[in-house]
């Protein structure tokens, strides 16, 4: 080894700079999965887990918002909701269908901005089913219209 | 490789895993604790939205109904919970008592106004009171200003 103060020296900040990373990066990754945040753990053992299950599903609600303004995947949210719905509690379901009923609503418009017009008008027919049962009054387009303000793709082309 | 330099590289290597552990840990520690002060804040906002929702559209019943899943929950996360404070509940037993008002039921309303005020005043640092009118004009405006966002 010709210089091997230099080579100790400089091969020695690389290691140390690579294993910080990869250190770092690996406590992350543990303390995440430790820690468990977002989830509720505190709640666990709180009314037999019921409230975290509904804390929980009200978040699924609120996550299922951040969706690719595309049919296929607002079609996997109302199929995922839709099976959230039937396994998690009867209490929450008016919520997640008034989130199923704004899904059908935003694959409507797709829809009929593809040209599909009897098919918008089909999933639009299902939105105000759903609004019926959920006792609204007025399901007109304008009011269908404002279900969607809330959504991302809204306000990002607004 | 000298030996010398084999056990500066294993210093090295060590002092970085070390180091690199620590920031990786209190970085995800820090991330963590602030996640928990506001777990609730997504659950609760979605319950919130639907009570809004259920009231500015439905009939009085789903309203009710609504709202009610809402003050429901706010009730469980403080009893389970003793660091949370549901301030939100001033805001839902207010908007019970117009969704009463609007069914004449006059008693109804007069208890969710009176547990708001109860929720109100345990919430707020001031001593003044709030109207019962005041109440339900801060609900309009946080109903308008959540519809215009």
């Amino acid at each position: 080894m010709k210089y091997p103060l230099i080579t100790g020296f400089c091969g020695g900040l690389l290691v140390f700079v690579v294993c910080a990373y990869l250190g770092d990066r690996g406590a992350a990754t543990i303390a995440y999965r430790e820690l468990k945040p977002l989830t509720f753990e505190s709640l666990k053992k709180q009314s037999d887990g019921q409230l975290r299950a509904n804390l929980l599903t009200l978040q699924t609600v609120e996550f299922s918002q951040f969706v690719k303004d595309a049919r296929p995947d607002l079609e996997k949210v109302v199929e995922h909701l839709e099976m959230v719905r039937n396994t998690q509690s009867p209490k929450l379901r008016p919520v997640l269908d008034l989130r199923i009923a704004t899904c059908y609503v935003e694959i409507a418009r797709l829809e009929r901005d593809a040209g599909s017009a009897v098919a918008a008008d089909h999933h639009l027919q299902i939105a105000q089913d759903i609004l019926h049962s959920l006792g609204w009054q007025n399901v007109s387009s304008e009011a269908l219209v404002s279900l969607t303000h809330g959504q991302v793709w809204w306000k990002a082309t607004k | 490789m000298t030996r010398a330099v084999k056990i500066t590289f294993l210093v090295a290597a060590a002092l970085g895993l070390g180091v690199g552990s620590y920031w990786g840990y209190s970085e995800a520690d820090e991330v963590s604790a602030s996640l928990d002060s506001t777990q609730y804040f997504v659950p609760t906002k979605i319950a919130a939205d639907f009570a809004r929702l259920q009231f500015a559209h439905s009939d009085t019943d789903h309203a009710r109904q609504a709202v009610m899943l809402q003050i429901r929950l706010l009730e469980q996360l403080e009893m389970a919970d003793k660091d949370y404070h549901a301030k939100d509940l001033v805001f839902a037993y207010t908007r019970l008592a117009m969704i009463e008002a609007a069914a004449g039921q006059a008693d109804a309303e007069k208890s969710a106004l009176a547990q708001a005020r109860t929720h109100y005043a345990r919430a707020s640092t001031r001593d003044e009171e709030m109207t019962d009118d005041q109440l339900e004009s801060i609900v309009k405006r946080l109903d308008h200003a959540a519809e215009s966002l």
